[in-house]
């Protein structure tokens, strides 16, 4: 009843309902909405997104500015813990690997992490849990019904930062070793492959938010053939003269300011974000 | 060839299939439904097919033995279910029909046919119980009385005898000449008693 009385036309809704959902980037400092996601549709949107990304203060107030359309959460590693799990534990399916994760971030974090929304992913045979840690998944979902926001997907923001690379730098999937440092800030996701399947992922702290202390990091860890970053946070710009950037890692875009500069690789951003 | 990449999400904690594998699955359950619900059919078709052949089958068997002759119209359907008796009487009038065609000498009937001489095109060979009528077309009537002679002659070859080979008629068609032989089939027991 109340919906029919702010929505006068039932056609506009179903037409804001079937537009593509926008992707949100949200960060410890606020979210960023980085307009519709690319991909295949039936018609083409009538505003063109490439602007840079809209800052809004939260969740919360996206919603209130854009009633009735769709939405995809994309969540900064500031916000997560990740939990790669051992392929020898004897776990039989999701349910049960959520709650080994469940019980080992509570013997790490304590009772806190008993209402923590989880998420279960398998790659290649590798399986891991993430944790929401920062946010109340309940209260976004109390935001979007209110707002009659579809709220269609709540993932970390590596997994398609991943994607995006791999499409970006093929040698990422192709190499017998090969690494991505997601940076976010101080904070950076190590995720390393070997000919595109999962080995490793695990949260890392820099010493210095700068191009010399991703330098530093990379050096500590076991060399791999091709290794990229990608993200933003740096507080320096990325050396352009090769002969000043640090050796061995390739650099996806510009990895400063507040918020990624993309989350897509406009060129291939159909297939990274089939998904 | 590209590995799967982990897709975690948060409003779905455990991997559940998508929707594309529900529509997938639902397809392949009405297909097999369907075609579940067609042999169904198919097979209840095939078994009253068959039980309608043994009902016809143990009719037949009530059929007296065909003799030829009076007292077929006498037969009684001694058992015979009384709803449809018109129904069973017609069948049993048809079946003794064909058992009575059946029962006619049929290579003799086809050896007088085969008898003639050459020059002669036959037109119309009919054997019932009215006898033989055979009707052909020949140049001239020399051909039709060496086909009513060879008939005649029949009873040397084949030990049947034709009884009354009738030159019936002859006619003028702009073909030649047409006619007609009519001949009966002596009865068995004449026919072998010498």
């Amino acid at each position: 009843m109340s919906s029919a009385a702010t929505e006068p036309r039932p056609a506009a809704a179903w037409l804001r309902r079937l537009a593509p959902s926008h992707a949100l980037w949200q960060g410890p400092d606020g979210l960023w909405d980085f307009g519709p996601l690319p991909g295949w549709r039936l018609w083409r949107p009538a505003a063109a997104p490439d602007g840079p990304a809209r800052h809004h203060a939260s969740f919360d107030a996206w919603c209130q500015a854009h009633p009735g359309q769709g939405c995809q959460l994309l969540l900064s590693a500031w916000l997560l813990h990740e939990l790669l799990l051992d392929p020898g534990l004897p776990l039989a399916d999701d349910t049960a690997r959520l709650r080994y994760a469940r019980g080992l971030l509570q013997h790490y974090h304590g009772d806190a992490a008993a209402q923590w929304p989880l998420a279960a992913w398998q790659a290649g045979g590798r399986r891991g849990v993430s944790a929401l840690h920062a946010l109340h998944l309940p209260a976004l979902q109390a935001s979007a019904r209110r707002a009659g926001v579809a709220l269609r997907t709540v993932r970390p923001w590596w997994s398609l930062a991943l994607a995006a690379a791999q499409q970006q730098l093929p040698a990422l999937a192709t190499a017998d070793s090969a690494r991505l440092l997601v940076v976010d800030g101080l904070l950076v996701t190590q995720i390393d492959l070997a000919r595109g399947g999962l080995q490793q992922l695990q949260q890392r702290r820099l010493a210095t938010a700068c191009p010399a202390g991703l330098q530093a990091l990379q050096a500590a860890l076991p060399p791999v053939a091709c290794c990229a970053a990608t993200g933003h946070g740096l507080q320096q710009p990325w050396p352009v003269d090769p002969a000043h950037a640090p050796s061995g890692i390739q650099a996806l875009g510009s990895l400063q300011g507040a918020a990624p500069a993309a989350l897509w690789h406009a060129a291939s951003a159909t297939t990274a974000l089939a998904a | 060839m590209t590995t799967p990449l982990p897709q975690p999400d948060f409003l779905r904690p455990v991997a559940r299939p998508g929707w594309l594998a529900w529509a997938w699955c639902g397809t392949g359950l009405l297909v097999l439904a369907a075609s579940a619900a067609d042999g169904l059919a198919a097979w209840q078709q095939r078994s009253q097919a068959l039980a309608r052949l043994d009902r016809s089958a143990v009719a037949q068997a009530r059929v007296p033995v065909p003799a030829p002759g009076p007292a077929l119209g006498a037969s009684t359907t001694h058992g015979a279910k009384p709803a449809r008796p018109a129904d069973t009487q017609a069948r049993q009038a048809e079946a003794r029909r064909w058992l009575q065609q059946l029962a006619q000498p049929w290579p003799v009937v086809w050896a007088a046919n085969e008898s003639a001489p050459g020059g002669v095109q036959w037109l119309v060979f009919e054997h019932g119980s009215a006898g033989l009528r055979l009707s052909g077309l020949a140049a001239d009537l020399a051909p039709a009385q060496a086909a009513a002679d060879a008939l005649r002659a029949q009873r040397q070859q084949t030990g049947a005898a034709w009884q009354g080979v009738l030159l019936a008629s002859v006619e003028r068609v702009p073909e030649g000449q047409r006619f007609e032989l009519l001949a009966r089939l002596a009865p068995p027991v004449a026919g072998a008693a010498p």
